[in-house]
This record gives structure tokens, C-alpha cells and sequence, in this order.
């Protein structure tokens, strides 16, 4: 059965697409934090090893909502590890050995620049697509992932 | 009021004394230890001389090459083990069926399962000494499971596919458990991989049970 929202079929195929696209640099972040909690080494190994599950179960989270988003507006939710890997933004450092605060400094980046890519798209839902929901949805990861950014750079040594 | 500060001061020499004491006795079991560890290597700072010490190399029977052998077996499996993982991801998300409510909860058991799998097998990895890949890249690259970007599968699809997916797993897992222990010598990495061939078989079962006849 059709969505009947209020949200044209085009809209809501557009709005996904950013969805999915936002999908991919989430899911691209959250295995960067898996890839830190296992490879850490650090003096204070246990303290960062747990830190980055903490990261990661949020940043699940943040996955799983997004995609369930694209699923209520009756849209495909990306699921392969093909369309993350072509459609994000970010970037991995496959076999980079990394120091403790070179790993907060990535996920840092990495969190400032899904936080500005955010903050473009939940206008353009709100301008383009007329799609409150998503707008409110996106301002709310928004301000959940400032709060995770402040985070990491007050772990970063000065 | 002069007097208490006096013998403040007394308490304070006191305290003085026995921390010098201290400090000689610590430096005495530093110079014992340092050149066993750093034999060639002088004037190293502390933080060079943890990270580059030989105890951060695992002592546990296991020659640097088997580890490393094992290290790269079980980073593949990983990547197998990952790919799973994102596909029960996908079908929790994508299931369209009229048992809907019934699927979504079981992809999410088993995504919840497959996760705690990846955990397990990558902190093995680490256990050897050995790094955990942890970049789609890598996974992309070493899986030998299939994905189907951009398909529409049916539920019972999905249940076929995640089967046949976690058959051939256990079919590579019996391979290398017994090359663990033949050719590496590594009885660990053998009794761990055989708990979960047998916990996979299980799953296997469960899915094969759920596929109509």
C-alpha cells in the first residue's frame, strides 16, 4: 500500500535518498568506532575501550533510526556495505596504525562534518521537501551529535 | 601558633626522608628491569619505551608466524562474519511481510547475535597480538558473502539467503579450526572457533525451521 502522508511520492523519494546518503556516512562512523574500541592502545586502554562502546552503541542507534526514517516514508533503507561504501562522505584508513588521540581526533572530524552536512539537509527538507517530520528528526540527531562532538574534543590533550 | 608550624615542618622532613628512600628504592628496580627490556636502546622516554617494549608482544607459546597465520584466518572470517551482520541489518529494516512484527524481531535477534560474533572473533584477533580490520574497505574486500545492493527480496528470501550465507560460514569455520590446530599449533583459537560453529549451526537450524516447506 501507498504512503498517503501528505508528502508527494517525489518528495519523499528525494528526502530518502539524503536519508540514505546520511545512512551511509552514520554506518561509515560507527564502524570506525568498532575498528578504535578493538585496536586501541593506550595507558589508559580501558578507559578509551570502553568509551568507544559507548560511541558505537549510540552510534547504532543513530543508524538504526535513521533507516527506520526512510522506512516510514515507505522508502528502501540502503543495507549493503556496497551502497555505505559509495555513497559516504567520510573517509576509512584501512591499516593505518593510529595513536589513542589520533582516533579521538578522527571521530571528531568526522562528527563535524556529518554535524554540518545536518544542518543543510534538515532545512532542505523543511524548504524543498515540506517534510516536517524529517526536519524535526534531523534537528534532533543534530544536537544529540554536538553533544558527542563537545565530547571528544574535551577528551582531545591540548 | 609558631610552634605547631615547627613541628609541621619536622612531620614534612620526616616525609621528605622517607619518599627520597622510596624513590632510590624505585630507581634501583627501574635499573634492574630497563636493560632486559631495552637492551640496545638508550636514553628512551617512558612513553617510547611502554609502546616499543617487547612485553607488548604476546609470550603465549605461539610462534610471531602462526600468530600472524591465525591473525589473518580470522580476519577473514570476520569479514564474512560482518557481511552477515549488515545483511540481518538490511532485512530488519527492509522485511515487508505479513508476519512483519514477527520478522523485524528476529532479523534483530539475529543481528544482535551476528554482532556479538564480530566482537568476539575481532578481540580474538587482538588476543593474538594482531590487528583487527575494521574498515568496510576490508571487509568488503576479503567476504566472500554476497551482497544484492538495490533488491527486493521477499521474506522468505531473506531467510534463505541469511541461511545459506551462515552454512557456508560454518563449512569455512570447520576448515580453519582444524588448521588452527595442525598446521599453527594454536589450541585457543581452535576451542574458540569450534563454540562457534557450534552456536552457527544452532542459528542454522532456526532458519532452516523457518523456510516454508
Amino acid at each position: 500500500m501507498e504512503s498517503n502522508i501528505g508528502i508527494s511520492a517525489a518528495n519523499r523519494k528525494k528526502v530518502a535518498q539524503l536519508l540514505n546518503t546520511l545512512l551511509a556516512d552514520q554506518f561509515l562512523l560507527y564502524v570506525k568506532m568498532l575498528n578504535f574500541h578493538w585496536n586501541v592502545k593506550s595507558h589508559h586502554f580501558n578507559d578509551l575501550h570502553a568509551f568507544f562502546k559507548s560511541l558505537y552503541e549510540t552510534q547504532f542507534i543513530v543508524c538504526d533510526d535513521i533507516a527506520e526514517r526512510a522506512r516510514a516514508l515507505d522508502e528502501a533503507a540502503f543495507g549493503t556495505m556496497q551502497e555505505f561504501a559509495k555513497n559516504t562522505r567520510l573517509k576509512e584508513q584501512p591499516g593505518k596504525k593510529l595513536s589513542d588521540q589520533e582516533m579521538i581526533k578522527h571521530l571528531l572530524e568526522d562528527h563535524e562534518a556529518i554535524i554540518r552536512i545536518i544542518r543543510i539537509d534538515a532545512q532542505t527538507c523543511m524548504d524543498k521537501y515540506a517534510d516536517l517530520g524529517t526536519n524535526n528528526f534531523l534537528l534532533n540527531l543534530l544536537e544529540q551529535q554536538e553533544k558527542t562532538a563537545w565530547m571528544l574534543r574535551a577528551s582531545l590533550v591540548k | 601558633m609558631k610552634s605547631v608550624t615547627k613541628f609541621d615542618r619536622g612531620e614534612d622532613m620526616k616525609k621528605i626522608l622517607l619518599g627520597s628512600l622510596l624513590m632510590v628504592c624505585a630507581l634501583q628496580t627501574t635499573s634492574l628491569e630497563v636493560p632486559t627490556n631495552a637492551k640496545t636502546q638508550k636514553n628512551i622516554s617512558r612513553e617510547e619505551f611502554d609502546i616499543e617494549s617487547t612485553i607488548t608482544e604476546p609470550n603465549i607459546g605461539l610462534s610471531a608466524e602462526n600468530r600472524a597465520a591465525v591473525g589473518k584466518l580470522l580476519n577473514a572470517l570476520l569479514a564474512d562474519e560482518f557481511a552477515v551482520y549488515v545483511k540481518t541489518l538490511n532485512y530488519h529494516w527492509n522485511v515487508e511481510s505479513p508476519q512483519f512484527k514477527e520478522l523485524h524481531a528476529l532479523f534483530k535477534d539475529l543481528y544482535e547475535k551476528q554482532f556479538s560474533i564480530c566482537d568476539d572473533v575481532a578481540e580474538r584477533i587482538r588476543s593474538l597480538g594482531e590487528v583487527a580490520s575494521g574498515t568496510m574497505q576490508e571487509f568488503t574486500k576479503n567476504s566472500k558473502i554476497k551482497e544484492q545492493p538495490g533488491k527486493k527480496l521477499r521474506d522468505q528470501e531473506m531467510i534463505k539467503n541469511i541461511l545459506q550465507d551462515i552454512e557456508a560460514i560454518i563449512a569455512t569455520i570447520r576448515v580453519d579450526a582444524q588448521a588452527c590446530v595442525d598446521t599453527y599449533g594454536d589450541a585457543g583459537t581452535n576451542n574458540f572457533l569450534l563454540n562457534l560453529l557450534e552456536q552457527q549451526e544452532k542459528t542454522a537450524w532456526m532458519l532452516r525451521a523457518s523456510l516454508a516447506k
